[in-house]
């Protein structure tokens, strides 16, 4: 028998529904209920798909002081769905869908990604789709899924494109990657070729591109074998943001290129996690002839103890004010940040967690922009199934 | 925003990152309970004879997920409760069975796996899978191996070996 909840596979025939994850949500208890007994066959045909679900979701409260930035209040966080299906041995389909809080009285319904991979062995895969980009370590790793992060925010720098975030977190193209093992270590390669940005920041360009310049992402990240807790890498970015014919400042292409690196480690056996990133992404204006250079960092130290994990992280952006690409945003302002955390596993699969964050900021106002003292506090209690 | 404001923050973060890796006291870890010996099993189509103890870790977590024939690695678990399970944690994976779930869901929502790990309630039946299914790894005790399946050395050592590294110190006989 073939058993326990979440871990059983159940299989399906794969249809085509805009409300499928709709469907496969509601489905999802019967995955945690199916059984296989003894006698069964299910292995015997490899060809048949097999269709997993996995949910992540979560609600909360915070509070930002000033309250230019936003007010204090209890809120839905998320409910992120994922389904993934495989055929055969070499291909998986994979899609996640969110439903999120925006505003005070809104919920959105957002494809965060869907893409099919195909992978002849760990060297190599091929994939093609909708997935989030290799500029921040934080973003591959976690993505939505916010159980797994163990704080509640994420780093300015991993923030993503609808929630004020400077750096592209979403691509829609082709990808190709994988691990290699070589006498010093793992190497871990990713390689992408997308629609670039859209004319503002929070244009992903799902469906299409407005220019023909395609952006260009390669990540290389290093596990030694000699000391296989740590893993430190690079990634880069090379992309042509089109004009935003709407707005006066921004009638000329934006070059851009972000360059990253990222380190972190990861100790089983004392709990210890440690996770940083640097970023630096430069802003060519050809309308204006300016160059805007922008750096965004974080740190964090975390430590596991049983069922508590206390954390600490500090985080900056320090940007170039006026670019014409993040201004209209104020994703040109700097910020810095210490947050500090405690986070409770109180059952297999649900957490909760709260932090405090001081530091100081720009904010812009009626009078210009000024340097503010910034307070902010959250409780979040995030679980999957 | 100051520099050395932006260093001085990097450098506490930087201490308080010391300190907790090294002040802190380790989590308890279980202690295994054995006397037996047990076996790595794998598919007897699979063209691999013996795994390095690094390789075996790589694979019962996923983090290596085609073997050299390309078959893709499917990885069939026993509950956390038993015995063999415990032995694993602390042996192969060296860490919790919550830390090892969560490893798991990672690696699903990363979309390098396509699922979790089954958990599988009897031996016999972990047998019967891996024995059907060509990318399957499973590890039982030794003495539950039929000729249905093959059995991994792990650093050129089987089960009997001498130095073979999934054997237990005490001669209590589990399930």
């Amino acid at each position: 028998m073939v058993e326990e909840g979440g871990n059983s596979p159940i299989t399906m025939k794969l249809t085509k529904t805009p409300l499928l994850p709709f469907v496969f949500a509601f489905l999802a208890p019967i995955s945690f209920a199916a059984q296989f007994e003894d006698g069964d066959d299910f292995y015997d045909d490899l060809e048949v798909p097999e269709l997993h679900f996995r949910v992540f979701g979560d609600l909360g409260a915070s509070y930002e002081n000033p309250d230019s930035l936003s007010n204090g209040g209890f809120g839905f966080g998320s409910l992120d769905f994922i389904v993934t299906g495989t055929m055969g041995e070499h291909l998986l389909f994979f899609s996640e869908t969110l439903i999120e809080g925006a505003g005070e009285d809104s919920i959105g319904l957002d494809q965060e990604r869907a893409w099919a991979m195909w992978s002849m062995s760990d060297e190599f895969y091929l994939k093609m789709g909708m997935d989030h980009t290799v500029v921040s370590l934080w973003n591959r790793t976690y993505h939505h899924g916010k159980w797994l992060e163990t704080t509640i925010s994420r780093p300015f720098l991993a923030t993503f494109e609808d929630d004020g975030g400077a750096l592209p977190m979403h691509y829609v193209g082709l990808e190709t990657g994988g691990l290699w093992q070589t006498t010093g270590g793992e190497l871990d390669w990713t390689a992408i070729l997308s629609n670039g940005r859209g004319p503002d920041v929070d244009n992903r360009q799902r469906v299409g591109d407005s220019n023909d310049s395609k952006a260009v992402a390669l990540s290389l990240a290093f596990t030694p074998a000699s000391f296989d807790a740590l893993t430190f890498g690079v990634s880069g970015h090379m992309d042509l943001i089109p004009p935003d014919l709407s707005d006066a400042a921004r009638l000329g292409n934006i070059s851009e290129s972000i360059l990253g690196l990222f380190a972190t480690y990861e100790c089983a056996e004392t709990g210890a996690e440690w996770i940083g990133e640097w970023s630096t992404v430069t802003h060519d204006d050809a309308a204006s002839g300016t160059t805007y250079d922008h750096n965004l960092a974080y740190l964090q130290v975390e430590r596991s103890i049983e069922n508590w994990t206390p954390y600490t992280r500090f985080d900056m952006k320090n940007m170039d004010m006026g670019d014409p690409y993040f201004s209209p945003l104020n994703q040109d302002l700097d910020r810095w940040q210490q947050t500090i955390g405690l986070r409770k596993e109180i059952a297999d699969g649900a957490a909760l967690k709260f932090e405090v964050g001081f530091g100081r900021g720009e904010v812009r106002g009626i009078g210009g922009v000024q340097t503010d003292d910034i307070i902010t506090a959250a409780l979040q209690l995030s679980w999957t199934f | 925003m100051n520099p050395t404001s932006i260093s001085m923050r990097l450098l506490v973060s930087s201490l308080l990152l010391l300190a907790t890796a090294a002040f802190l006291p380790k989590p308890s870890v279980s202690t295994p309970v054995g006397g037996v010996e047990y076996a790595v099993i794998v598919n007897q189509k699979n063209n691999l004879d013996s795994v390095s103890v690094d390789d075996l870790k790589k694979y019962m977590k996923l983090e290596r997920r085609y073997w050299p024939d390309e078959h893709r690695v499917t990885l069939f678990q026993r509950s956390a409760k038993t015995d063999l399970q415990k032995f694993l944690l602390d042996k192969v994976y060296g860490q919790s069975e919550k830390s090892l779930r969560k490893h798991f869901v990672s690696q699903m929502n990363r979309g390098r796996i396509g699922a979790l790990p089954s958990v599988v309630k009897k031996s016999g039946t972990v047998v019967r899978l891996v024995s059907k299914k060509p990318g399957a790894i499973a590890v039982v005790l030794a003495s539950e191996v039929t000729d249905q399946v093959k059995v991994l050395a792990i650093d050129g050592k089987k089960p009997g070996e001498e130095g073979y590294f999934l054997q237990s110190l005490s001669n209590k006989t589990l399930q």
